[in-house]
């Protein structure tokens, strides 16, 4: 059991997301890095699907009221009282402690999990926090006074010292080595035929930046404005997480995890599933590259993340009993 | 670390009060042996040999001797003095160590053991290369100890000098 001490806005309970909610017009929501989340529930020993914080804005404070495990994952490190712990790192407080996280340069997201999960409701499949206002704690934004209480037991007898996984880009690699911008596989789909030549070369060419309106619903990206050949009346169609469209404007957006049920725009692709994690964790001004992916391909990336993720929650179970 | 097994030679420097706390200190941070001499008396504890070869295990060991220790590495693996995330080492030498310093990091199959300061001091010398391949034995660092410590076997809470040179967020 945690209480929050203080915290900026925007920081909110996250799972996995569900799509039972479609049916009602809401997308599906759930933690934007979804392997931080993973990693970080697979070192406590949680559930896939079990709730965490995800952390946006830096620092906060969190009192720890009993003992307790956690782990942090993703754009983020966390003392213990005054003990640094490293990144990606999973540990035991002993209670009547302050644990504070801090943002790192390198990404935008950190993710606190705790053994057992957070319990929060489930709402519409989901304990996600919703921007309808639902959902997670009291279906907003974390606040000071809150208190974050765990889902299930937790085993803070075993292991005393932590323990914690090597950050993904040094264990997946990056998706566009030798280039600083970061590299996104990309799906092609849908409208993106319909693209003119010149569009089709610079959508693969082009360092888009990520714009400073963007969010948890969706990333718009600043480049050279994109044509169709032709205009076309289009119906709405669903949206997932990585839907890559194409404004009237001309200019892109990548829908994330608080996307709309269904859009309208043109949809050129999708960021593949594998990758979504590296554009959570992109801030405003970064470069990013699309890279074209087939389907083969993009199955491959995803065996290859489920097979590290396995990996950390069949290693971590006997570290974590000591 | 049962009583029997320590002996104690000093000149009226320690109690019998003071030595069962040091005795379960030393136990409960799994060190074999501790030797402190300074003027006047000489002190000298020993685990027995059944317990002290029970005490290997993914976290790191320090053999404290005359006021010196060596960490090792406690698990198989690849050492790793600085996070991979980290522009600089966890520890250099010249630096404070406290209980619980993580001094680096073994790098065993997916997961990252840490490497734990057990005792107060300061950092001599590092022993092993960056990427080296180590075993439960290997010496990784060398540390001055710090006889003035209160409690210099606090192994429940982290204490570290400072923080990891990470880049932190600017907002």
């Amino acid at each position: 059991m945690m209480a929050v001490l203080e915290t900026p806005p925007f920081n909110t309970v996250q799972d996995p997301g569900s799509d039972l909610a479609r049916g009602y017009g809401f997308g599906p929501a759930g933690a934007m890095d979804p392997l931080a989340l993973r990693i970080g529930n697979a070192l406590l020993g949680n559930p896939d699907t079990a709730a965490a914080l995800e952390l946006q804005m830096f620092p906060i404070r969190l009192r720890l009221l009993a003992p307790c495990r956690f782990a942090i994952t993703g754009s983020a490190r966390a003392e213990l009282d005054d003990a640094a712990l490293p990144p990606w790192w999973q540990t035991r407080g002993l209670g009547d402690q302050t644990l504070t996280v801090h943002g790192l340069a390198n990404g935008a997201r950190g993710y606190l999990a705790v053994q057992g999960g957070i319990d929060v409701p489930e709402v519409l499949g989901s304990r996600s926090t919703r921007p309808a206002g639902f959902g997670g704690l009291n279906g907003r934004a974390l606040q000071p006074g809150d208190v974050i209480r765990a889902g299930g037991p937790t085993f803070v007898a075993g292991n005393e010292t932590g323990f914690g996984v090597p950050p993904p880009e040094s264990v997946l690699g990056s998706a566009s080595p030798g280039h600083d911008a970061v590299g996104l596989r990309l799906l092609p789909s849908a409208e993106f035929d319909s693209l003119d030549a010149a569009s089709r070369r610079r959508l693969w060419d082009t360092d888009w930046r990520l714009d400073a309106k963007s969010n948890r619903q969706g990333f718009r990206l600043a480049g050279p404005p994109l044509q169709r050949q032709r205009a076309v009346e289009m119906r709405s169609y669903p949206l997932i997480p990585g839907a890559l469209q194409l404004t009237s404007a001309g200019s892109l957006i990548v829908q994330m995890s608080d996307t709309n049920a269904a859009g309208g725009y043109p949809l050129l692709g999708a960021v593949i599933g594998a990758d979504l994690w590296r554009l959570a964790q992109c801030r405003p001004g970064r470069a990013i590259r699309f890279r074209p992916c087939h389907y083969h391909q993009a199955v491959a990336a995803q065996r290859r993340l489920e097979a590290w993720i396995e990996a950390v929650r069949r290693a971590a179970l006997p570290a974590l009993a000591g | 670390m049962p009583e029997s097994a320590a002996s104690a030679v000093s000149d009226k420097g320690f109690d019998a009060r003071q030595l069962r706390q040091l005795v379960r200190w030393l136990s409960a941070a799994r060190i074999d042996s501790f030797e402190l001499e300074t003027t006047g008396y000489r002190l000298r504890i020993v685990a027995a040999p059944d317990l002290a070869a029970s005490h290997a295990s993914a976290a790191a060991t320090v053999t404290p001797a005359c006021g010196r220790a060596v960490v090792r590495a406690g698990a198989r693996g690849q050492f790793l003095p600085r996070h991979p995330l980290a522009d600089a080492d966890f520890v250099q030498p010249g630096d404070t160590v406290r209980p619980g310093a993580v001094l680096g990091l073994i790098r065993q199959k997916v997961l990252l053991l840490p490497v734990i300061a057990r005792c107060r001091g300061h950092l001599l010398e590092r022993l092993a290369e960056p990427g080296a391949p180590v075993t439960p034995q290997t010496a990784l660092f060398r540390l001055a100890l710090d006889p003035q410590a209160a409690s210099p076997f606090d192994v429940n809470r982290f204490d570290l000098v400072r923080s990891p040179p990470f880049k932190e967020q600017a907002i």
